[in-house]
This record gives structure tokens, sequence and C-alpha cells, in this order.
């Protein structure tokens, strides 16, 4: 099968993931217990007002119909309108969305760049004290809430040494500097566990293909154990890890609601979780079925990065 | 009916000897056995703890003595309302487990059968169940757990209901993989052809055999949901005041950080040590199971 055959059947296979995810976003909503119209009119509301609120709502409808409605609008970009702000949701989530996409790439970027090099040293130094202590510094990162890591931030380089923000955003399209400053902190909270991941798995793949036949062929070609690891070996050894990249994306995206609660980032997280205390149904689906899809279209682009890698992703037929 | 006693004979006797040769390995390694010896310590703190601390005492609101630094009295000091963090944070390790332990057995009791039906069965039963479960994977869980709490209303156990319903999926995976290949071993064919029931033989034979990499997964996503629990406590969707949950202490300490940083400190100390503990064990086991798979945390690059 070849690349564009696989991307292809991969796409198709996104398709109906997508239809059952907006199928699961509607019904977590809409047919778990509560009445949305009681929700927004509290208990002031009279048997009227709700009834009222009801039929302008569309609630009285079945709930197939009322599904329909709302799949038929986001097919065409239309996401309803926000209970809260009355504003389209399509329009609140396009504003927030740049703020969190430039806070989750950050956070990836970190913890890449640092944790590939603590890997490779933990694994040409494999048990050193490096090596211990590189383990002990990535099961600390996976044994602590990313928020907790975020009010340790916060407290020390924030309160304590002053150096950066403890909240807020700044849009790097206006003041990049700024921009950085807003989107460390809570960048390394969110990338924490992250690193420690990449970090151990980097660490285990490459002892792996330090010790296969390969390699000895490239020592005795006489090759520097430095260019052996660089060109070699860690080109192999990057499959796993981009595996656990992709494992975790869910954890990153998921962690981005708590982180950009506690730092006051004004991203799509919060846009979420507002709308969760508000009762906010449109604002709700269409904000939870936008992070499904985020987090599928990048699983599907780590999918297809492992195959264009490793051809014999393809050979295999099924994924 | 000889028959049945006969390979149910076998099949105990191969399971005993699995497991005894696994509690065996589990004293040579270093992480599984830190690891057990931490959730060990932890559990006989969760049974104790209640007897030498009462409910009410935690509670004891002093203001007096508010934001009170560790000292002999408190060893962890005192939080916003004078309450003594020493025994609130002992108190919270029962409420740690009981949520991680809780979810995880509401997410294996639906996970394992319906991985092992997949897996068992194959074909459009497989292709049905598995594409569900790739349809719930398609969220990120918390996000899940954090709609279904606040839409069902935000107390603790729906928190439990919520993570026990997201970790579904990932049993389901770990089972339907170990159950293909227990299908493909000779004591289930013999089991097959002397007429045996399929449900007898999913049950009692394919199931009990994919036990070990399923305790493996338990062990992390006990991590996991403990971790998760402490973040919808923190959102305020998970255990509400005064309930000495970590997560729900976390919150708290969140406006007083410069002035009490001991109420962050410890309940994050807790949280470590817990999740540690299952980590380091889920991790450990699966390193005695398959010494020579790359796998990290719950994650193999399969």
């Amino acid at each position: 099968m070849s690349l564009t055959r696989y991307a292809a059947r991969r796409l198709v296979f996104l398709v109906g993931t997508l239809f059952g995810a907006s199928v699961i976003t509607f019904a977590l909503v809409n047919v778990l217990p509560g009445d949305v119209a009681v929700m927004i009119l509290g208990t002031s509301g009279s048997q009227e007002q709700v009834e009222v609120l009801r039929q302008q709502l569309g609630l009285n409808q079945p709930v197939y119909i009322r599904y329909i409605d709302w799949i038929a609008g986001v097919l065409q970009g239309d996401l309803g309108r926000s209970l809260r702000f009355g504003d389209p949701v399509a329009t609140l989530i396009a504003q927030r969305f740049p703020a969190s996409a430039f806070l989750a790439f950050t956070a990836l970027t970190i913890a890449v760049i640092v944790a590939i090099p603590m890997g490779i040293v933990a694994a040409v130094e494999q048990n050193t004290w490096k090596d211990f202590l590189t383990s002990v510094a990535a099961f600390t990162g996976i044994s602590l809430p990313n928020f907790f890591w975020g009010m340790l931030l916060i407290l020390l380089i924030a309160r304590y040494a002053s150096l950066l923000p403890p909240s807020g955003y700044v849009s790097p399209t206006e003041d990049l500097a700024g921009a950085f400053a807003h989107v460390l902190l809570p960048a390394g909270a969110l990338g924490f566990s992250l690193m420690a991941h990449i970090t151990r798995m980097t660490r285990s793949s490459l002892i792996e293909e330090l010790r296969s036949g390969y390699i000895d062929l490239a020592r005795m070609k006489g090759l520097t154990s430095r260019r052996i690891v660089l060109r070699h070996a860690l080109r192999n050894a990057f499959l796993p890890v981009l595996t656990v990249i992709g494992f975790q994306l869910g954890f990153l995206f998921g962690g981005i609601i708590i982180i950009e609660q506690l730092f006051a980032y004004p991203g799509l997280g919060r846009l979420a979780f507002n709308a969760l205390l508000n009762r906010d149904a449109p604002l709700i689906q269409g904000s939870v079925l936008t992070i499904a899809v985020v987090f599928m279209t990048s699983n599907l682009v780590v999918d297809l990065l492992y195959a264009v890698i490793d051809p014999r992703v393809i050979a295999g037929g099924e994924g | 009916m000889a028959a049945e006693t006969g390979t149910a004979r076998f099949v105990d006797e191969y399971q005993r000897e699995r497991l005894y040769r696994l509690a065996r390995s589990i004293r040579h390694n270093t992480k599984a056995a830190v690891g057990l010896g931490l959730i060990i310590g932890l559990v006989v703190l969760a049974i104790f703890s209640p007897m030498l601390i009462s409910q009410e005492a935690a509670n004891q609101v002093d203001i007096q003595n508010r934001f009170a630094s560790p000292s002999a009295e408190h060893p962890f000091g005192t939080d916003n309302f004078g309450r003594d963090m020493f025994s609130r944070t002992l108190l919270g390790v029962r409420i740690s487990l009981y949520v991680g332990l809780s979810s995880v057995a509401i997410a294996s009791a639906f996970g394992v059968p319906l991985g092992g039906l997949a897996g068992y069965a194959g074909g459009a039963v497989d292709d049905a169940v598995m594409r569900t479960m790739d349809v719930l994977m398609s969220f990120p869980p918390i996000l899940v757990a954090m709609t279904i709490t606040a839409v069902i209303g935000p107390t603790l156990n729906n928190a439990i209901l919520a993570l026990g319903l997201v970790y579904i999926p990932y049993f389901a995976r770990v089972t339907r993989s170990e159950a293909i290949s227990v299908s493909q071993e000779e004591f289930v064919e013999a089991a097959r052809a002397l007429g045996e029931r399929d449900s007898y033989v999913l049950f009692r034979e394919v199931l009990p055999n994919a036990a070990a990499p399923i305790i493996v997964q338990a062990s992390i996503s006990i991590s996991f949901a403990i971790l998760a629990a402490a973040g919808l406590s923190f959102l305020g969707l998970g255990a509400q005041p005064p309930t000495p949950s970590w997560g729900l202490m976390l919150q708290q300490a969140k406006q007083y950080l410069t002035q009490a940083p001991w109420m962050a400190i410890f309940p994050g100390l807790g949280i470590a040590v817990t999740v540690l503990g299952f980590n380091l064990f889920g991790d450990g086991i699966r390193d005695i199971l398959d010494p020579d798979a790359s796998t990290e945390f719950g994650v193999t690059d399969e």
C-alpha cells in the first residue's frame, strides 16, 4: 500500500470516528439528566418561563431531531449561539483558539528540547549517576499533577524571583517577547509530564538500538560514538518516542483546561470550563467537539509521520 | 463433566504457577518491590489513620491559629481555617486510594469483558466493540470526565463514575490483544475441542490467563485516575469542602501560595507518593513480564 492510500484510509477512518465523537459530545450534554432550560433560569424561573424557553431552544423536540439540527449546522460551520454571551459559538472558539495552540505548541517544544538530550545522556551513560538522576526526575515528573507544577512555578519564578508574570496572555503577533514571557510558565507546567515520558522513552529505546547489530557494524567501520548515536541509533529510537508523544497528546490537550484556569490564560480550555460552569450547552458542545477534532487530527499527523519514517507500518496494513 | 474438571485443574495449576513465579520476581525487581512497599504502606495508613484522627478533628476550624507554619504541634502547619494540615493530609490517603481503586474497578469491570469478548470472538463483534472504544478514546479523558461531572453534578462519587467510564477503552484494548494471543494457546483449543461453552472458555480460561498485563494496566490507571481526580477536585468538579481531598486542598492553597506554601506542599507530596507507588509497581511488573519490550508508563511501541 502506498503512503497516499494509507493516508486516505486513515482519513476515511477519521471521518467515522468524528461522527461517533459528535454523537457522544451531543449525548453528554443532552441525554444526561438535567434540564437545560431550568439550568439557565435557575430556581427562580416560573413553570411558564421554563416552558417558553424550552420552546425557544427547541428542547421539546425529540433528541435525534435536535442532534440532526445541530450536526447539520456544524457541517456548515454553524455551532449555534452561546447562551451566556449571545455570540456565535464558532466566533468565540476562533477567538480563543490561537492562544491555546500557542500554549500547546510551546509546551510540546519545551518538552522535546529538554527531554531528548536528557534521554540520550541517560542512555549513553547508562547506570551512572546521571542516568539515575534522570530517572528520578522523570518519575517525579509523572507523579505530580500538572497544576501542582504550575503552582510551584508561580511561587518560585513569578512570586519569589519575579522573573515572569504569573498569569495572563499576550498575542505573539503583537509582542513576541511579551507573548513568550506569559506562555513559558503555563507551558512548562503543561509539558512537565510529557518531558518525563519522552526522556524515559528516549532512554529505553536508544539503549535497545545501541545493542543491535548495525551499531556494532558501524563501530567496526570506525565511526565515532557521537556519530553513531546521533546519526544512526537516534533515528530509529525516535519511533517509540513519537508514539509516546502521540499517546500523551490527550493528556496535553486535557491538561490545557486546568492549566489555563490556573494561569488565567484566555484560551479554549478556559472557554470550555466556563461553559461547563455556566451550563452553556451550545458552547460546551462546540468546544468539546473542537478539542476532540484537534486531538484526533494530531493523532493522525503522528501516525502519518510514523508511516513516513517507518514504511513497515503501511506494509502491516491494519492500523 | 469429567473432561471439564480435567482441563480446569490443568488451567488452575498453570495459573497458580504463573502467579507464584510473578510474586517471586517482584522481590528481585527494585521498581516493583519499592512500588509494592509504598502501596502497602499507604493501605495501612488508609486503614488506620481514621482510627487515630477523627474527621471532626481534621475539620476543626481554629481561626486564631490560621496559616501557622509547621511546628511540633502542627507538623504540616495549618490552613486558612486553622485546620491541622497533618491530619488532613493523612486522611487524604484514604480518599485518594478510594478514588483510584473504585474508578479502576468500574473501568475494568466493563473494559475487561468487552475486550475479552472482542479478542476471543473476533470478526464483526471485534470491529463493533473496538470502533466504539476508538470513539471514546477520541477525546482527552479528563475532558469527558469533566463534562460528565459538570452535567450530572460535581461530587466525588460522580467524579469516580466519570473516570471509570473514560478508562474503559484502555482496559478493553489491553485485554483484547492479550485475549487474541491466549486464544491461540493449546489449552484453549483443547477446551473448545471438548465442547466447552464459549462463555466458559472466555471467562474461565482466556481471561484468567490474560490477568498479568491487566494488572499492569490497572496499576498504571490507578495513578492516572488519582491525578485526574485531583484535577477535577482542583477545578471544583470533584470532592466538595470540607472533604480532606488533596486536589481540593491544593485548590485552597492556590490563593495563599506565598503566605502558606505548606498548604500546597504536603498534599502535593501525598499525591506524588501515591502515584509513584502505583507507577513503579506497574512499571516493574511489566519489566518482569516482558523484559525485552521497550515500554514506558503504559505505552508500548507496537
